[in-house]
């Protein structure tokens, strides 16, 4: 069946995304370090593709996780709690974690959380 | 054109008082519809003039209690989990329910929970009728003291 656009117009229909999308991309920092920038929200519907995206780093040999959090407009407990398993994880593995920018919302909420520190890049990820 | 001032008084937001103050959202109990009732929280913030770090505030806290809750849905209930907001005229209440199984109760000792309560320290938690709800609220800002 054709997707429905505007009657009788033959104009495709929008996709109007209610709420930011979510979306980890891999790209390289200007030193050329690896870096995953994470848009939209994490959240209880979202923390678990995070997970997965930083898992899939790990296992392909990076030598450390550097998340950019700029564009993540929203963070509940369920991302502060992936963020800490992220942690634990890729400590585990050797590897250190640094969030290298993080939005104001982010910010709000790793100290609310109080595990800000954790993730600073002074933070001892022994 | 039609002239603002010739609209039918019935439309003319400005003469007319709300008809109640409580909005209230029900969606499906799913993480993927917990953005629903935060957009929903955002426009009650806004109507009750809260300013920007409170409706961020309330955000959180509304997602937190809907964290809370969804494990504890009685998947032989309603499945529903609703939001029902009431705008006082010193405060936004925001109270997030759901029908939830037999004894289940808020785990305070969740992140969650700690979150909640630190946006909040006078977040309650209640049961009647087999739906356990929190409420969360923050003062409206020209009176807050």
């Amino acid at each position: 069946m054709a997707a429905p656009g505007r009657a009788g117009t033959g104009v495709p229909p929008r996709r109007i995304a209610a709420v930011p999308p979510f979306a980890v991309t891999r790209s390289q920092d200007p030193a050329g370090q690896d870096v995953l920038v994470v848009a939209g929200d994490v959240d209880l519907a979202t923390s678990h593709q995070l997970l997965a995206a930083v898992d899939q780093t790990v296992q392909s040999g990076a030598d450390a996780v550097r998340l950019d959090l700029d564009a993540v407009r929203f963070l509940d407990s369920t991302g502060v709690g992936a963020l800490l398993k992220i942690r634990r994880t890729a400590v585990a593995a050797g590897l250190s974690v640094e969030v290298v920018r993080r939005s104001r919302a982010v910010a709000r909420v790793l100290a609310l959380a109080g595990v800000d520190d954790l993730f600073s890049p002074q933070a001892d990820s022994a | 054109m039609t002239q603002a001032a010739d609209s039918p008084s019935h439309i003319r937001a400005d003469q007319q008082d709300w008809p109640s103050s409580e909005i209230r959202v029900s969606v499906p109990a799913h993480p993927d519809l917990v953005t629903a009732i935060r957009a929903m929280t955002r426009s009650a913030a806004a109507l009750s003039d809260l300013d920007a770090d409170d409706v961020e505030d309330l955000q959180i806290a509304v997602a937190e209690a809907a964290a809370l809750l969804l494990p504890l849905v009685d998947p032989a209930g309603d499945r529903n989990l609703s939001a029902t907001f009431r705008i006082e005229p010193a405060r936004l209440g925001v109270t997030v329910s759901a029908l939830c199984t037999p004894g289940a109760a808020v785990d305070r000792g969740a992140l969650a929970w700690l979150m909640l309560t630190a946006l909040d320290d006078q977040a309650t938690v209640d049961e009647d009728a087999g739906a356990l709800s929190i409420t969360i609220g923050r003062a409206r800002g020209h009176l807050r003291g």
